[in-house]
């Protein structure tokens, strides 16, 4: 064997030994944990005791109940408004936003980046949104304005549970880091071309955000698929079941019923819905600049 | 060879003094049960290895923790001694004299909180790790017998002379199939309703003594009309506080939200028979819509109503009825110089329904073992118990805490521990009658929470129950809907119906027919024997009409 094979395994080797304690952490905290809720969710699973294979029957639970089937409605139509109001905004605020002066804008991303103390804020929140005694509805009668149930409205109460994410999730400060990396010259080229404010938009500042946004996107829609906290702390999911979600229920199953097998059972029908709903949108969401949608 | 036999010899004679009782400090005293002077004269490295039962003891029944840091002293002990921390102090003195009463028995004291929202995933994941403490809250029961969280203490309950003083709703409720899981703890109450003294007087609403308050015998309909009077927008004030539900009205109407299911196919079906749930459904959205009376929001738990009450926005709320005399002597001013806690806070008995019942209920929290600890673990648990809540430690405990309390200005805690305790102390510490100390109501309610008792449960007869939790969950989403919408209430009781019908009520067990009947029997027995009234009014014609067994 030449001195140079010997190198190349040694570097194999070196390279595996820094692999493999990042690998095992990886195993026991990330893979092992998902892949024994594929064994909890065909158990009747005990704490203490022995527990029982029960086949698919957590399964069959979870899809004849019908709480399974609100749960995933409001958390499509949390994720949607969601998505609607506090990522889709944040992006145009942020191009709006990079027209100022550049003063301007590390003032503008401090104040932004203040409120994102995200537990605190819910907390706030569910206060301000309280129908008798709250801040919003004492605005409202100090201006003679009718007065709103807030989240004691079952039409409304989705509705106030994502709007503290428009101030208290800073997406927007990561495309502001974006927009920032543009090269001023392809702004210049545009103008040239006699672009305006909306085609400059259109055509240089969107496509070049594209794989920020992709990112986003997979994150967005994984974490509104995901929310637990903020109908857990502000409505507890009222009124009626009417912001109760998915994992509240897994929450709930898990940890107020002991029902373990039949909450890994629902949380691996969320697994799997999230998991159709990114491969969708990398579908027809590429995040390559120079690939068409 | 005779140099690798004689190396081999030694090794052995080396191995076999490794032993219990070998020469490295094992002797043969260690097997055998010492007394405490037999333990006291053994050496160090004896005693230590000597005590082989630990047992885990939470802060919440006795465990203390040293500081984590000894500030500018030379360790923690010494801080916590010149810093007069007595209750630390007290709590290592109880440690050490458990300890010695007990040579076998290590207490480890363990931070545990019992009382976090988050209580039961941290209970799960403790006794899946083997890391719980050794006694523990009972939440959620009887499911969480069913998952095998507590052991099973019928004999050391058999052979405890103060067992009959546990409180009986909390001894039905943790009986499963003749066996016991649950111990009673320290502090006897009940729902009671705490009210503001003040504001009744304001509002000319005096009791059979003469005092602002409730008259103990009090109705349904006195509640509500109460509730209307005392609510003053002007001010902020609200007649009643609570979570979005009934507002108390079924368990003042007698009104069980699941009956035998007529069919036979399930065990239980959802209660839409008795037509007090649509009135039930009709008063809560009153109250809160048309009277305005209640103060409730969707986010309204427990924590949330107490606070209305404190911050003077709410004249009622539910509470517990040891908590009252407690704060009365932990926050005497809590309202202010002015208003003293027991002139300016009462409490009563919930009102009546039309036929007399009020559905209180005892209540302690219930204690559970953890069901991996030895026999001997078990035991010493047990005495732990015991001893802390009206043995040894219990008298430390109680004259560390009155001495405190001289030093410090404030009333002495035992007044309210013994008007709490459901045990009797094996010494008398109380310099006078708790007459002179607490409001007339606070001993009324007493007086009737002793003589109130508990109802037979389904699970003393082998039948399972539904999931308190995901009963209340559903139930209450059915009021909140009803309060915060205008939907038709009939067909509300229908929707949920299904819900509660599929997803909660969904089990039946192989006799439950004949366990059906034996549970039915036990209750018309205790209806004819403690409630003579709700059973002539009530009662007969339920089970002649829709409480029946198929």
């Amino acid at each position: 064997m030449t001195s140079a094979h010997i190198k190349v395994k040694y570097r194999h080797l070196a390279a595996w030994l820094f692999t493999i304690p990042g690998l095992l952490v990886q195993f026991f905290f990330g893979w092992f944990p998902v892949l024994y809720a594929f064994s909890v969710a065909f158990q009747r699973y005990y704490f203490v005791k022995p527990s029982e294979f029960v086949g698919a029957k957590n399964f069959q639970d979870v899809f004849h109940d019908p709480n399974t089937w609100t749960g995933f409605e409001n958390t499509f139509y949390y994720a949607f408004l969601s998505i609607l109001l506090t990522f889709i905004t944040p992006i145009f605020v942020s191009i709006l936003l990079m027209e100022m002066s550049r003063r301007t804008i590390r003032w503008m991303m401090i104040l932004w980046f203040i409120p994102v103390a995200s537990t605190a804020g819910i907390a706030i929140w569910k206060y301000m949104y309280h129908p008798r005694l709250g801040l919003l509805n004492g605005i409202l009668a100090a201006l003679h304005l009718p007065q709103q149930k807030w989240l004691d409205d079952p039409h409304l109460a989705m509705f106030c549970l994502v709007l503290p994410g428009l101030i208290l999730f800073g997406p927007g400060l990561i495309y502001i880091a974006a927009l920032q990396n543009i090269p001023e010259e392809l702004y210049e080229a545009a103008e040239v071309e006699g672009a305006g404010f909306f085609r400059k938009i259109w055509f240089v500042t969107l496509p070049r955000l594209r794989p920020i946004i992709a990112m986003m996107l997979i994150f967005s829609v994984i974490g509104a698929m995901q929310v637990f906290e903020l109908p857990f702390i502000m409505t507890g999911g009222g009124p009626g079941f009417s912001t109760t979600t998915t994992v509240m229920q897994i929450y709930g199953m898990a940890f107020s019923d002991y029902n373990l097998g039949k909450a890994t059972a629902l949380a691996i029908l969320l697994f799997f819905a999230i998991m159709v709903l990114i491969l969708i949108q990398r579908r027809f969401f590429r995040e390559d600049i120079d690939v068409s949608t | 060879m005779a140099r690798r036999a004689s190396g081999l010899l030694l090794l052995l004679v080396l191995l076999s003094g490794c032993g219990r009782g070998g020469i490295f400090g094992g002797g043969p005293n260690l097997n055998k049960n010492l007394t405490p002077s037999e333990y006291e004269q053994l050496p160090d490295s004896q005693k230590i290895r000597y005590k082989n039962v630990i047992v885990r003891v939470p802060d919440t029944w006795g465990g203390v923790l040293l500081p984590f840091d000894s500030g500018p002293y030379p360790s923690p002990i010494e801080k916590t001694i010149h810093e007069g921390d007595l209750n630390t102090l007290m709590g290592l003195y109880n440690q050490s004299l458990f300890e010695l009463e007990h040579p076998r028995v290590k207490i480890d004291y363990i931070n545990f909180d019992m009382w976090a929202d988050t209580y039961q995933s941290q209970l799960a994941v403790a006794l899946s790790a083997h890391r719980a403490p050794a006694f523990y809250v009972g939440r959620n029961l009887p499911q969480t017998i069913d998952q095998g969280m507590y052991a099973d203490i019928t004999d050391l309950l058999n052979g405890w002379d103060q067992a009959k003083n546990q409180p009986q709703s909390t001894v039905h409720e943790g009986i499963v199939n003749g066996r016991s899981y649950i111990m009673g703890s320290n502090q006897i109450g009940a729902l009671i309703i705490r009210y503001r003294k003040d504001w009744f007087r304001e509002a000319g609403i005096f009791n059979e003594h003469g005092e602002p308050g409730p008259r103990s015998d009090w109705t349904y309909d006195d509640f509500r009309r109460y509730a209307r009077l005392l609510t003053d927008p002007a001010k902020g004030r609200f007649g009643f506080s609570d979570m979005e539900g009934d507002f108390l009205y079924n368990q003042c109407h007698g009104l069980d939200l699941y009956i035998p299911d007529p069919t036979g196919k399930h065990t239980w079906t959802f209660n839409d028979q008795d037509p007090d749930l649509l009135k039930s459904l009709q008063n809560a959205r009153e109250m809160v819509n048309e009277d305005k009376s209640v103060l409730t929001s969707v986010s309204t738990g427990w924590f949330e109503w107490h606070h209305d009450f404190d911050a003077s926005h709410a004249a009622m709320i539910p509470s517990l009825a040891f908590q009252p005399p407690q704060e009365s002597v932990d926050q005497p001013y809590k309202f202010g110089k002015d208003k003293p806690f027991k002139d300016t806070v009462g409490m009563v008995v919930p009102p009546t329904g039309p036929t007399g019942i009020n559905g209180m209920q005892l209540y302690s929290n219930a204690i559970g073992f953890d069901p991996t600890l030895s026999p001997e673990q078990l035991r010493a648990a047990f005495d732990w118990l015991k001893s802390y809540f009206y043995g040894d430690l219990w008298v430390n405990r109680m004259r560390e805490s009155a001495k405190l309390a001289k030093l410090e200005g404030r009333q002495n805690p035992i007044y309210a521990e013994m008007l709490v305790l459901p045990y009797k102390p094996e010494v008398n510490l109380l310099d006078k009658p708790l007459s002179t100390v607490f409001p007339w109501d606070y001993l009324h309610v007493y007086d009737i929470i002793h003589k109130t008792p508990g109802p037979p449960l389904p699970r003393n007869f082998g039948l399972q129950e539904p999931s308190e939790n995901e009963m209340t969950g559903d139930t209450k989403a059915m009021y909140s809907e009803a309060i915060s919408s205008n939907v038709d209430l009939k067909s509300l009781i229908a929707k949920y119906k299904d819900l509660i019908n599929r997803t909660v009520l969904n089990f039946s067990g192989p006799h439950d027919r004949e366990e059906l009947r034996r549970y039915i029997d036990a209750r018309t027995a205790f209806y004819r024997q403690y409630y003579p009234k709700y059973y002539e009014t009530a009662w007969k014609q339920k089970l002649a009409t829709y409480y029946r067994v198929p």
